[in-house]
């Protein structure tokens, strides 16, 4: 059996990445505008489910996100970061510049940024649906 | 009974001797990309140093970033990093990494120069024939075998055991090939020299009949598979000279690097054409960053795979999970 979380707002699945460096923290990730959450064990978290705080993905058992479109990138900066270095971490964040040729955590890692977490939330309201057979389209993805 | 004449006996001694010599393995080590989070880090960097200087290895090899990409690039540290070098009882090689110069525009780098970083990193570190390291072992330098590369101090080579180890100066950050028209510039001509002296390397090896060659240098060339291929990729034409002469060489190969701070024993050079793995080809990244860790290579002459791989692991230097 499988199951999908599908949120019924749009913007209510988000990753979010949480860098710290010395007293300094970056948020960043991904809101997307539509997507859903897969699962292969029957949700159980419906009874102590608040829309408003939502869940973290990792703690639905066999949780991951699915299927996404129109993800929007998101970053930002604790107030004592100055404002060229917020410019420089956005570009490098963004791909904005080609100076940068590694994903945007590598590249913080090597500006001895240190990965916190890396957490992905649905929250609003939602809809579970379960189903019997895997999607046959999926096969072929 | 027949007893061998003296010049016999001499000969089968010779073949003896020479024979031991050529089975004789020896043992080396890699580093890089250390320490990033300093001051905490200095002393995890000289617990590792201890433990090179009790396994005695031939020589150690430091595939660049001395540094974080947000450590000031200034002479203060490169002497720091140099003070560090000579703890190091056996030959140390070294490489330079895009940490301690093409990088160091940014400002939390310090906003200097690149370019007049990198000729400071010449002055500093690749002033004379030899290595770092308390005990030295005599380079070659490819400013001394080919005056068209005079400026290139940091490519060299040295030999043990008939493998033939090669220096080059490859860095991140897309080897330089970017930002603006200056370093670019820089790339150009970096770039001729590390060809020149890649197939230097290949020539030299199989006019002396060595058994292999390990190339270090720091750039993570295999980070992505379009890098190989993308004309704005700079390290394109090295990766394509690489696949070219070791399908021709067909001989052992070692590429050790850092650069993306895992620790990756792999093959991921193809041909040139990308359709083929080249199974004579290793790649070793060594871990770096968080990880104040390294890796002992044994190099066994003769052996039909001739490298084998030990990380350095050491227990008080864990990050995660703490010791």
């Amino acid at each position: 059996m499988r199951y999908q979380i599908i949120p019924l707002e749009m913007g209510s699945i988000v990753e979010r990445h949480i860098f710290q460096r010395n007293q300094q923290e970056i948020k960043c990730g991904v809101v997307w505008k539509l997507g859903t959450v897969c699962t292969t064990f029957k949700p159980s978290f419906g009874a102590s489910y608040d829309p408003n705080l939502g869940i973290c993905i990792q703690d639905i058992p066999g949780g991951s996100i699915g299927e996404t479109f129109q993800g929007e990138k998101v970053i930002y900066f604790s107030e004592n970061i100055s404002e060229d270095e917020q410019n420089e971490l956005s570009d490098i964040f963004y791909g904005a510049t080609k100076k940068y040729s590694k994903n945007y955590v590598d590249v913080f890692l090597d500006l001895d940024w240190r990965e916190i977490s890396l957490e992905s939330y649905i929250f609003g309201e939602i809809e579970i649906k379960e189903f019997r057979k895997t999607p046959a389209l999926s096969l072929y993805k | 009974m027949k007893y061998p004449s003296l010049k016999n006996l001499f000969i089968v001694m010779l073949i003896g001797i020479a024979s031991s010599a050529m089975a004789q393995s020896f043992k080396f080590i890699a580093l890089g990309d250390m320490p990033y989070n300093i001051p905490e880090d200095y002393a995890r960097y000289e617990r590792l140093i201890q433990r090179i200087n009790k396994l005695d290895p031939a020589f150690t090899i430091f595939v660049g970033d001395t540094k974080s990409g947000s450590t000031p690039c200034s002479d203060d540290y490169n002497s720091i990093v140099q003070n560090y070098f000579n703890q190091f009882k056996s030959p140390l090689i070294y490489s330079p990494g895009d940490n301690e110069w093409t990088d160091c525009h940014r400002l939390s780098a310090g906003a200097y120069d690149p370019i007049e970083r990198l000729n400071n990193l010449r002055r500093t570190f690749f002033q004379t024939q030899y290595s770092l390291g308390q005990k030295r072992i005599s380079l070659t330098r490819q400013a001394d075998t080919d005056p068209r590369y005079s400026k290139f101090t940091e490519n060299s080579f040295w030999i043990n055991n008939h493998f033939l180890f090669v220096n080059l100066h490859i860095t991140g950050s897309n080897n330089n090939f970017e930002r603006d028209d200056r370093s670019k510039e820089e790339y150009y001509e970096r770039n001729q020299a590390n060809l020149s002296w890649i197939k230097y390397a290949f020539q030299h090896a199989i006019s002396k009949n060595f058994e292999g060659i390990v190339f270090a240098y720091q750039a993570d060339m295999f980070y992505s598979a379009k890098q190989a291929i993308e004309p704005e990729s700079g390290y394109r034409d090295t990766l394509q000279l690489l696949s070219k002469n070791a399908e021709e060489f067909k001989r052992p190969i070692l590429l050790i690097h850092g650069d993306s701070h895992r620790l990756i024993i792999d093959q991921p050079l193809r041909t040139i054409d990308q359709k083929q793995i080249l199974e004579n080809v290793i790649r070793l990244e060594v871990m770096g960053a968080n990880q104040v860790q390294a890796v002992e290579i044994e190099v066994k002459p003769g052996a039909e795979q001739p490298f084998s791989f030990t990380p350095i692991l050491l227990r008080e230097n864990r990050g995660w999970p703490k010791p």
